[in-house]
């Protein structure tokens, strides 16, 4: 009788248990289902489309406003790796390499220092660190065009220069002005992250390094550093990964008047915005060999991307 | 016994680094403020008080202004000047080869309603899906969990360049591009960076919640939308509002996948490419008001929000 009693409740239990765990799969089916399909749709296939799209060749038909679709070999990553060798695709790229050099050794530097200030709360801190963030949060379109009038009306009233920093032929000056701005608006999210890294370290190891008399710089270099390493690290491969389709702000400074110089982040979102075209032409690339010069790049910094990686996390100092 | 409510003194001594490091963000934080400021000033000038007399640096001469009224090109701004000639031609005949739609010109209403589409709907969509998908890595785990949450990594590491025009021609194929339901669409997206803010939330809640929920015989959508989705509410707000300030200001992704969809950032980016006749609404000072037509806002909830922007994000979860 006992036993049967038992028997019941463990029964009951497990069917308890086995609706739950239905139901709990149901909710989770249900649930990832749209993302799910999104993902897939939005990312594998699109990615997986642009390589196919990179071995296609699109030609118009004559009489009515269709298209051809023929295998194009290797037609396309022909075409794109000719833009890459070109001087101009050097240049394009050695520009991209300077911002990214110019971010790496001065921005991240002074960006580390000034979260340590803001991280210690020292005079003024909080007021800082919102004025730091407001070029993120106004968006760089907006300080972009506020720029381009200053170094283009202010300067132009103030020196008599009625081309600006922006204008005329000195290639050299309007790059540099450009790059200038990139600095200048750089720090809102380096510092917001830094910060918050900094915050969570404990309070006990800078009490105790306060104790064996560390000064600032120790405290910091020693301390604060190697703590944060993995968030460095982070910053340090997104910005690798960015490299080439940083657009360097130009599309919101130039629009499609294109400066004595370029830099691939803007020369491809030039030629998808806007206009975009299926068909080969001498003027603009087309859609498919646009998709294989993406491809050319991606398999050039994906590799380079993850060795740095492995490389940074094998040399950075440990936080023990 | 009366408390001694004096905190003990720090021993503040003269710290070069500290000084050094004041001074720079100091200048920094005057350099930012200052080009508002002078943005600010600017939007209140006649562009006659402007070009003609050249008060590029001074404060705004109201003799200039129309109608006595001080924020003039404020109100004529959005009554007349924000506008975009919108040509579902050029969009379509060299990418697919499909018919043209009439042209049209879209004023300030309907770019505001675009905007909040874009902007509240799609940044809702976004948070809500990063949480759902938080959620569901985190606590039910199965093996598609797990899979999920390292492609989500891999998505984040690895850069694909070229996948905009693939992404045209799938959104073009679906009948989605240029439309409402494709804006949507595209932000079911589960996301890189905040997935894992949700899923390092998620890990942090305590089970007993949802095992309490589920012996009471609670299902496991009244769990989801009355214990998760209330618990996890500060986080949501933080999320949504970090991606609506930044899909307020993003021209470019409505510029290439929702073009006959403009928004007023896509506006304010297309009358400085001077795609829009009418010498007053080219003039410095109207185009720096439609810069701060969009910006106030977001200053707004910025300045008034900036501790929940600022402060409660961190991969590890909510701070406190």
């Amino acid at each position: 009788m006992e036993n049967n009693v038992l028997e019941e409740t463990k029964e009951r239990k497990k069917k308890k248990m086995t609706s739950l765990h239905t139901q709990r799969k149901v909710f989770y089916i249900v649930m990832f289902s749209i993302p799910t399909l999104q993902f897939f749709i939005f990312y594998i296939y699109a990615n997986f489309n642009s390589i196919l799209f990179a071995f296609q060749k699109y030609t118009p038909n004559l009489n009515d406003l269709g298209y051809q679709v023929e295998f194009a070999f290797f037609d396309n990553f022909e075409t794109a790796w000719n833009k890459i060798m070109s001087a101009d695709g050097w240049d394009m790229i050695l520009n991209s390499l300077q911002l990214y050099a110019w971010n790496l050794l001065f921005v991240t530097p002074t960006a580390l220092l000034f979260s340590y200030y803001i991280s210690k709360q020292y005079k003024f801190s909080g007021f800082f660190r919102v004025v730091l963030y407001l070029p993120t949060i106004v968006s760089s379109l907006i300080m972009a065009l506020l720029y381009k009038y200053i170094v283009t009306d202010v300067y132009g009233f103030l020196t008599g220069d009625k081309v600006g920093l922006l204008g005329g032929t000195d290639t050299d000056r309007i790059y540099y002005t450009v790059l200038f701005f990139n600095i200048w608006i750089a720090y809102g999210s380096n510092v917001m992250l830094y910060t918050g890294a900094m915050s969570n370290i404990d309070t006990s190891i800078l009490e105790a390094a306060k104790l064996d008399g560390a000064n600032t710089i120790q405290e910091f270099g020693y301390i604060y550093l190697p703590l944060i390493f993995p968030t460095i690290i982070t910053f340090i491969l997104t910005g690798i990964a960015g490299i080439f389709t940083n657009q360097m702000a130009m599309f919101h400074i130039f629009g499609s008047n294109v400066p004595s110089f370029d830099v691939f982040g803007y020369f491809f979102y030039r030629q998808t915005a806007g206009n975009p075209t299926l068909f080969p032409s001498a003027k603009k690339m087309s859609l498919p060999e646009l998709s294989a010069l993406g491809l050319i790049i991606t398999a050039i910094i994906a590799p380079i991307t993850l060795l740095v990686r492995k490389g940074l996390e094998k040399i950075g100092p440990s936080s023990d | 016994m009366k408390k001694d409510k004096t905190k003990p003194k720090k021993h503040i001594k003269f710290n070069f680094v500290i000084v050094l490091l004041f001074s720079i963000l100091m200048l920094y934080a005057i350099s930012i403020i200052v080009v508002l400021l002078w943005g600010f000033l600017t939007s209140l000038k006649d562009p006659i008080d402007f070009r003609d007399f050249g008060n590029v640096l001074g404060l705004p001469d109201m003799k200039w202004s129309k109608n006595e009224v001080k924020f003039y090109n404020y109100v004529d701004m959005i009554e007349r000047g924000f506008q975009v000639k919108v040509s579902d031609k050029s969009y379509y005949s060299g990418i697919f080869g499909t018919v043209s739609l009439p042209e049209k010109t879209v004023f300030f209403p309907e770019l505001l309603l675009n905007t909040i589409v874009y902007a509240v709907v799609g940044a809702l969509l976004n948070a809500f899906t990063a949480m759902t998908a938080g959620y569901l890595c985190a606590k039910f785990k199965y093996k598609y969990s797990s899979f999920v949450y390292s492609t989500m990594l891999i998505v984040m590491v690895i850069p694909i360049v070229g996948s905009t025009p693939s992404t045209l021609k799938v959104l073009y194929d679906l009948g989605l591009f240029s439309s409402y339901l494709g804006m949507l669409v595209m932000n079911i997206s589960i996301g890189g960076m905040y997935f894992l803010v949700f899923y390092a939330f998620m890990q942090g809640l305590s089970n007993t919640f949802i095992e309490a929920a589920e012996i009471d015989g609670a299902s496991q959508f009244k769990i989801f939308t009355q214990i998760i989705i209330p618990l996890s509410s500060k986080i949501i707000f933080t999320v949504f509002l970090l991606q609506f300030i930044s899909y307020w200001n993003d021209y470019q992704t409505p510029l290439v996948y929702y073009p006959t969809l403009p928004t007023l950032a896509y506006a304010v980016q297309q009358n400085e490419a001077g795609s829009q006749g009418g010498t007053r609404y080219n003039s410095v000072p109207l185009k720096v008001t439609a810069c701060f037509i969009i910006a106030i806002p977001i200053l707004i909830i910025f300045i008034s929000l900036n501790k929940v922007i600022l402060g409660s994000l961190s991969l590890g979860g909510v701070k406190e």
